[in-house]
């Protein structure tokens, strides 16, 4: 045992010894209460040593009784005992060896703070990062964990603790840390702030550095889209596109894109260019997914609304041979619609929006007796 | 999931299909000749029973007018309710009150519009059916005749025509 080499040197320190010798026989209580009396005993309450042997027995009161007890009193009070023994040992005799055993109390609360981040519980996570951080000092005041920064300001940014939330953030960004998760964590601090300038300054420092990474852009994309930048939505989504083409879920946000430019254009040429590059961008994902819930709905409604629209848009003075003619346009959309408003039923028969688009597409086609059908359906599920 | 809020809103078939028969109805005031006393005041379109129809009728009433003839909707619960108007639309929920209706309008110029299977041959003018998908309507003219109305030949040519 590493104790022992310095044990035998000062053998004539008898409390000191035997705290030792309990220690080697598993007594951790009289070992306790000898390095206690050693401590207070105004004979070697000035020895780095018997600091060092008290921090020592408690690491071992922690790692045998205490490891799994937030806040444990040994672990606290060995750090105190070695942060005496440092201050204490101008010739460096015991210094070394208790900068090892903080090293290792420093990673328990590390592993803690970890393990308290995974499980959600972010107060805990935060005070045991933030242990780990300052025992980290007592082992190199020089050294710290950029890691460890980051993950106090996303534990604070779930706790909705903005301010120390930056604070960490930013200082994981200074540091360098290198992680684009840290840009989009304090893109969405920001957001939250409703500092939106800030929040996009921070998105594109994030994409500078990581040119090609899904998460920075995918956070842009969902800036763009939380502040309704429409355009530049769209060209951040080409972009995540064409570094993930099969990426269903950016291609059905660039067809909601289309569809709200649709919705907005003024003029029918210019919606019907959107509503083509929306129905295309549809037809994409369901070239990835056929069995994509979302968008056979969607591209369903899509069909749906134009031919709904094309009817509301027309003149009640419309005369009835043009009614006629639109009517038989208006059957092809609908028709057009609904394999995929069926395919969408068949994935999901329970979907309250499906069951009321299939209803009033059957409608819409003078099938009435469909159109109950599914009417019924929806009604016995809006009993439940 | 980043397309999780995505979800597109269902539009209101229920409306379209009655946008096309108010046009219809706006067409049939073109094409069918009222007796001259009913060309004056308001071109009252009543509506038996309850109808999605009521909403694009009040909308069209806004709009549009016959000639001169402001569009007034009548919304009439029984039969008992009726009063003057040059149509009346039975709801396919009143179907078995349209013979009734019928007697209440006699000696009237009333264009008698029912939406069920079978209705232009008991005594309605215009009858809607569904044809391949598409809205369509039935035309009795020897019961629009009953009632003083004259229809256009060129509606009839767009009609299915049951007498």
């Amino acid at each position: 045992m590493l104790l022992g080499f310095f044990v035998q040197g000062y053998a004539q320190q008898p409390k000191i010894t035997e705290a030792y010798t309990f220690l080697q026989k598993n007594d951790l209580d009289n070992a306790v209460k000898a390095i206690e009396t050693a401590t207070s005993s105004p004979e070697t309450a000035n020895e780095p040593k018997a600091w060092y042997y008290k921090g020592f027995i408690y690491k071992e009161v922690y790692k045998r009784k205490e490891s799994t007890i937030d806040d444990s009193p040994a672990r606290q009070k060995s750090l105190d005992a070695l942060s005496k023994c440092i201050s204490f040992d101008p010739k460096n005799q015991f210094a070394e060896e208790s900068r090892k055993v903080v090293k290792y109390l420093s990673s328990t609360f590390k592993n803690d703070g970890a393990k308290a981040l995974n499980n959600r519980v972010y107060d805990k996570s935060i005070k045991n990062y933030e242990n780990y951080l300052q025992t980290l000092k007592l082992f190199n005041p020089n050294y710290t964990d950029t890691s460890a920064i980051f993950f106090i300001g996303y534990a604070a940014y779930e706790t909705k603790d903005y301010n120390k939330a930056l604070v960490n953030l930013k200082k994981a960004m200074e540091l360098n840390y290198n992680d684009p998760h840290l840009y989009y964590i304090l893109s969405r601090v920001y957001l939250d702030k409703k500092e939106n300038d800030n929040a996009i300054k921070v998105l594109e420092l994030g994409q500078k550095k990581y040119p090609n990474d899904k998460d920075i852009l995918t956070a842009e994309v969902i800036y763009y889209k939380e502040t309704g930048k429409i355009d530049e939505l769209e060209a951040k989504l080409k972009k995540s596109i064409a570094l993930e083409p099969k990426n269903t879920e950016l291609q059905m946000m660039l067809a909601l894109v289309y569809e709200k430019k649709m919705e907005a254009a003024k003029d029918n040429t210019k919606k019907g260019e959107f509503q083509t590059k929306a129905t295309d961008t549809y037809h994409k994902v369901l070239g990835i997914n056929p069995n994509h819930l979302q968008a056979n709905y969607n591209l369903a409604i899509l069909y749906y609304n134009e031919a709904v629209t094309k009817i509301q848009q027309s003149d009640f003075e419309t005369d009835i041979l043009v009614l006629s003619n639109l009517q038989d346009e208006c059957i092809l959309i609908f028709k057009k619609s609904l394999p995929f408003m069926e395919k969408a039923y068949s994935l999901d028969p329970k979907n309250k929006n499906t069951l009321t688009g299939l209803s009033g597409i059957y409608f819409s086609l003078n099938d009435e007796e469909k159109s109950n059908k599914y009417k019924a359906e929806l009604d016995a599920l809006n009993l439940k | 999931m980043l397309a999780n809020d995505l979800v597109a809103q269902v539009p209101d078939g229920n409306a379209a299909n009655s946008k096309i028969k108010a046009i219809f109805l706006y067409n049939f005031t073109k094409y069918i000749e009222w007796p001259a006393s009913y060309k004056q005041g308001e071109f009252v379109i009543g509506i038996l029973g309850s109808s999605p129809l009521v909403t694009e009728l009040e909308k069209m009433a806004l709009k549009s007018k016959v000639g001169t003839q402001s569009f007034v909707i009548k919304k009439f619960k029984d039969v008992s309710d009726i009063t003057s108007c040059h149509m009346l639309y039975i709801s396919n929920s009143k179907t078995g009150s349209m013979e009734a209706a019928i007697n209440k309008l006699k000696k009237t110029s009333t264009l008698v519009i029912s939406e069920c299977g079978g209705c232009a041959k008991k005594g309605s003018a215009i009858n809607f059916v569904s044809v391949d998908n598409k809205q369509r309507f039935e035309l009795n003219k020897t019961n629009a005749g009953k009632f003083g109305l004259q229809v256009s030949s060129n509606l009839a040519t767009l009609a299915i025509m049951v007498d």
